[in-house]
């Protein structure tokens, strides 16, 4: 099996702290990727080193097989809060990637005003980010991704700063976008419930150094979010996450079965 | 600080104390208001303008050298760390220095005209503009970059897009705080080696004991200072729309 992103051995040290220690991971083309692990386990920098905000002490990035290079790749990045720019329109900040990118690829066929109507915010393009609510603004922020439709899609937190309702909102915004458009996606989350729910691959990881503790094909991906099995397995990666950070206090036990 | 009905108010608590200032010492030290404005009136299409647009033109030329110069060293002083360590300290050592003490060095080195006049007033802003773009530029969230760098942004589409708007609005600021120091700066070098401007204008008139003269040139002075910031805040509104929203 080929995959279509690859992260291979990726190890950063910063002044001498080891943040990340021989991390691999893969995706498949249009699949979803959620990171998940607890702060301090390095799940941001692993993001970062595969959008190439950071550089990586060793380790390569592969996109379809070459290795990243920004300038060539067409790889999106949502931070943590939305990155909207605050002196640019709604509109304006949907169409930054095509203000830079622009040139090599064609707009997606789907035009702007279908994703924009579809998304709910049509009566706010011509605002600024600063007049619109939270949900709006992680609304604008997912139709800057996906209108330009990037070969990669990296989520940094996606929905962390949104209140519990509108957080499963929006998951179910991303969700109802993503399967249309098949975007390869990489998420990294500290929220268990949204690994599971926008995850079709779950990679846990641990801290001091931060590795993969564990790399799961989440087999209720796109199952509702309210039965007793969706509840458990939840359960299940808690207690899992919980002993991974119980294992730096005695180093010599080997956690991977 | 917005120039509106507040402005007015100002304006009234101002000459109703000089009103009530020139009744009460009845000397021809403190003319009365309407006295001053009077005399603006008659003398401003003969002499007084031209004075006026000589110090405009000063303080627009300064201020503009100060613009083009301080912005893209202070720009590249806040996103790159490496220039910011190389050029700070010279920075941190010409700010605190009194430029209006350069003035005789100035006058030897470009003459006692213009252009030293100018240097004067480039010299006072340059680094107060340089201090502000830089801080803003270093202030600017690191996550507004990501989206850029991700796609692989030119050092140009991340100039447009994130920092210039961005440094903008405490520019307009820097400019501001700076624009009152000029003026007054100015004001002291046009009292040396020229016949126009309004530092020689009310000196002069100061001189010839005219008071009247001299009262009206302050006016003018205050009315060149408010057409100034008014400028300012236009270009605020005009460049800076997200602001105040």
């Amino acid at each position: 099996m080929s995959f279509y992103i690859e992260a291979k051995n990726i190890v950063a040290r910063y002044d001498d702290t080891e943040v990340l220690e021989n991390v691999s991971l893969a995706a498949e083309k249009g699949s979803t990727c959620a990171v998940l692990g607890a702060s301090g386990c390095g799940k941001s920098t692993l993001l970062k080193i595969i959008a190439g905000l950071k550089k990586a002490t060793s380790g390569e990035v592969f996109i379809a097989g070459k290795k990243r290079d920004a300038k060539q790749n067409d790889i999106g990045f949502m931070p943590q809060n939305y990155g909207l720019l605050p002196w640019q329109t709604v509109r304006d900040n949907i169409l930054l990637p095509w203000r830079i990118k622009g040139g090599k690829k064609k707009p997606p066929a789907e035009n702007l005003d279908e994703l924009i109507e579809r998304l709910g915010i049509a009566d706010v393009v011509e605002r600024f980010p600063a007049e619109l609510s939270g949900g709006q603004q992680q609304r604008v922020a997912l139709a800057r991704a996906f209108f330009f439709a990037p070969q990669l899609l990296l989520m940094d937190e996606p929905f962390s700063a949104l209140d519990a309702i509108t957080r499963e909102d929006m998951q179910g915004v991303f969700l109802d976008l993503w399967k249309n458009r098949d975007i390869t996606t990489i998420l990294v989350t500290h929220d268990v419930e949204e690994a599971v729910v926008l995850g079709r691959q779950i990679v846990i990881m641990a801290k001091n150094p931060g590795r993969i503790d564990q790399s799961i094909t989440n087999p209720l991906f796109g199952k509702p979010r309210d039965s007793a099995e969706f509840f458990e397995f939840c359960q299940g990666i808690r207690n899992r996450i919980k002993r991974t950070m119980t294992n730096r206090f005695n180093e010599g036990e080997n956690l991977c079965e | 600080m917005r120039i509106g009905k507040s402005a007015f108010l100002g304006a009234f608590v101002v000459f109703t104390a000089w009103f009530l200032a020139a009744a009460i010492l009845q000397t021809p030290a403190v003319p009365s208001p309407a006295a001053a404005f009077s005399r603006l009136a008659a003398i401003f299409n003969g002499s007084l303008s031209l004075h006026a647009g000589a110090s405009l033109f000063r303080v627009a030329a300064g201020l503009a050298a100060a613009l083009a110069v301080g912005f893209p060293v202070g720009v590249l002083m806040g996103y790159d760390k490496k220039i910011d360590k190389l050029i700070s300290p010279v920075v941190y050592l010409c700010y605190p220095v009194p430029k209006i003490a350069l003035l005789p060095v100035l006058m030897l080195l470009f003459g006692i005209g213009e252009i030293s006049k100018i240097a004067l007033i480039f010299l006072i802003v340059v680094f107060q503009v340089i201090v502000s773009v830089r801080d803003a530029t270093c202030n600017i969230e690191p996550q507004f970059f990501f989206p850029l760098y991700s796609l692989g942004a030119s050092f140009g589409d991340i100039f447009r897009e994130v920092l210039l708007p961005a440094v903008l609005p405490q520019l307009i600021t820097a400019l501001r705080l700076a624009l009152g120091t000029a003026v007054s700066v100015l004001f002291f070098a046009e009292t040396y080696g020229t016949q126009l401007g309004m530092g020689y204008f009310i000196t002069d008139a100061w001189m010839r004991v005219n008071y009247l003269d001299m009262y009206a040139g302050i006016i003018m002075l205050a009315l060149m200072g408010l057409l100034l910031f008014a400028l300012l805040d236009m270009a605020e509104r005009l460049a800076c729309p997200w602001q105040n929203k």
